[in-house]
């Protein structure tokens, strides 16, 4: 992902308000990611795992299926 | 009249020589010009292409059967093709008017693995704009009609993939899944919807949503065709950064393996808690069918999926602003609103938000996972939590009211993605009005041989497209 500081949201907001978005729009945008990150910080990890990419090497390397014939 | 063939059919009784393909190929792409863009389902035919592809292919391989050997298939139009000998690649436009006139410059990973297994590419079937969109409406592309009833929507953002196999013109079609988009227009058509497993299926040169959460997977009318495409586009891509390597597999071998003693669980608590009763009584009598092939049956309630709900809205929206912010002060007023919404809400996450939203993902999927399968080896849900509404009904921009309703359609898809599990839906019966019902069978990383199984065994056993025809002449 891009990097996105607070101080490049404000110039994001501030370009697209210029750009004629609407600002009952991006209020009520705003308003929902303030909302959805309230859920995001209200948790906290509870397992030692840093991505997904890791927990999903981990699943592959345990992962058997022995009713379906593997292509050699 | 309609086709409504299988894969299997196709190969083995309609295609059996290169005039037979060429003529096959030819009624395929007249419906899809006609019943398919009478549905408003069908964004463009390449027919010559399609013709050339058979030229090719019987020219250089005649006497080595492909998996999916000369069957016309046509894709959700995110898949790009660019033809070698062609200077522009087909219309790449990812459902949206922002995106007028925009071309691939490459072929996705999955269409040349369908090329290489014989498939027929015949174009490209309406999306939701940007693939962000659960109801089907696109004012620009098309809003696909169910062949249930032209009045009812086909749900998203798969919209015109589920439309085309579900009027019987192709077997099977791609479709993409973030939130649902695979699962929900699949259940709506009366059809298998497989959404894969994380990192199983490559998304290289696929239009973008979000890149943690997008998936590339077949809807079909049965088990066997869903399970035919995943064997052929299943595998390691190295382009792709969420790609895991795997040993390939058949799925569509042994389908008809017993399930005896696998454990499936009701999912009940938050996969329940949105259900009208007539799809929960639907839901609960399909998943007490289980027992009859010897599955045991359990019932599983973890209260923390709530959690992923929201988390999911916030990572498709920060990672689909991600991709579409530089262009959104031009483009902007050519984006359904709707759309424009869920794209600003991603506006306002930072890279330090973003950073804690992956790692909590994959802590929370760690220990849910775990949860979810200690006594239960794949979990029975609900799709749809309500009978489907009508187009009008449902069309948000004509209807504000309706938006808090519309939200709630992905309430037992969109945790799924966000623990990158694989799960499949397929039709269990018809609500009042007619329309398909369905259920999701969700199962633990890289299962999607049992899930397959399981749906076999249930498809078998109802028979759901036996003498089913929606369109004939």
């Amino acid at each position: 992902m891009m990097k996105k500081s607070q101080d490049d949201i404000a110039r994001w907001h501030d370009k697209l308000s210029q750009a004629g978005v609407d600002e009952t729009l991006i209020e009520q945008t705003r308003q929902t990611n303030l909302e959805l990150q309230e859920k995001l910080n209200a948790l906290r990890p509870s397992a030692d795992v840093e991505t997904m990419q890791t927990l999903y090497q981990h699943y592959a390397r345990q992962q058997s299926s022995p009713a379906a014939k593997k292509i050699s | 009249m309609s086709l409504y063939h299988s894969i299997s059919d196709i190969t083995q009784n309609h295609v059996r020589d290169e005039a037979s393909a060429h003529d096959y190929l030819e009624r395929v792409c007249r419906l899809l010009d006609g019943l398919g863009r009478e549905l408003e389902a069908v964004r463009h035919i390449e027919a010559g292409f399609a013709h050339q592809q058979i030229e090719q292919l019987f020219s250089s391989d005649e006497n080595k059967p492909s998996l999916l050997h000369a069957v016309p298939l046509a894709h959700k139009e995110l898949y790009g093709r660019k033809p070698e000998d062609q200077d522009k690649g087909w219309p790449f436009e990812g459902g949206s008017r922002a995106c007028e006139g925009q071309t691939a410059h490459q072929n996705a990973h999955v269409i040349d693995l369908l090329d290489a297994h014989g498939a027929i590419d015949c174009g490209r079937l309406v999306s939701v704009e940007y693939a962000l969109g659960v109801t089907g409406h696109n004012a620009y592309a098309g809003t696909p009609k169910n062949p249930f009833h032209s009045d009812y929507i086909c749900g998203g953002s798969s919209s015109g993939s589920a439309a085309m196999i579900a009027a019987g013109i192709l077997p099977a079609s791609l479709g993409s899944d973030t939130g649902g988009s695979i699962r929900l227009p699949a259940a709506a058509c009366g059809l298998v919807g497989l959404k894969p497993t994380y990192g199983l299926v490559s998304r290289h040169g696929v239009f973008p949503l979000s890149q943690s959460l997008d998936t590339v997977g077949p809807l079909s009318r049965n088990v066997e065709d869903s399970a035919m495409i995943l064997s052929a586009i299943a595998g390691y891509d190295p382009r792709d950064s969420t790609s895991i390597a795997l040993p390939a597999t058949a799925y569509h071998e042994n389908l008809e393996a017993p399930v005896t003693g696998v454990r499936v669980g009701l999912g009940t608590g938050y996969f329940m808690a949105g259900a009208t009763a007539e799809i929960a009584d639907k839901v609960s009598n399909a998943f007490e069918q289980f027992e009859r092939f010897g599955a045991k049956l359990t019932e599983t309630d973890i209260a923390e999926i709530a959690d992923t709900n929201p988390l999911n809205v916030l990572l498709i929206s920060t990672e689909a602003a991600d991709i579409h912010l530089d262009s959104l002060s031009d483009t902007h007023t050519a984006l359904n609103p709707q759309t424009l919404m869920r794209i600003l809400t991603g506006l306002y996450t930072d890279t330090d938000s973003y950073r804690r939203l992956c790692q909590l993902r994959a802590s929370l999927s760690a220990t849910l996972i775990e949860k979810i399968f200690e006594h239960a080896d794949v979990l029975v849900t609900p799709v749809w939590p309500f009978s489907l509404p009508t187009i009008a009904q449902s069309d948000v921009g004509a209807k504000p009211e309706a938006a808090a309703l519309m939200q709630q359609i992905g309430h037992n898809t969109r945790p799924v993605n966000f623990l990158g599990l694989p799960a499949i839906v397929l039709p269990i019966g018809l609500d009042r009005n007619g329309l398909p019902v369905s259920m999701q069978i969700v199962g633990k990383p890289y299962s999607e041989h049992l899930l397959l199984r399981l749906a076999r065994h249930f498809e078998r056993d109802l028979g759901f497209w036996e003498n089913r025809y929606l369109y004939t002449d």
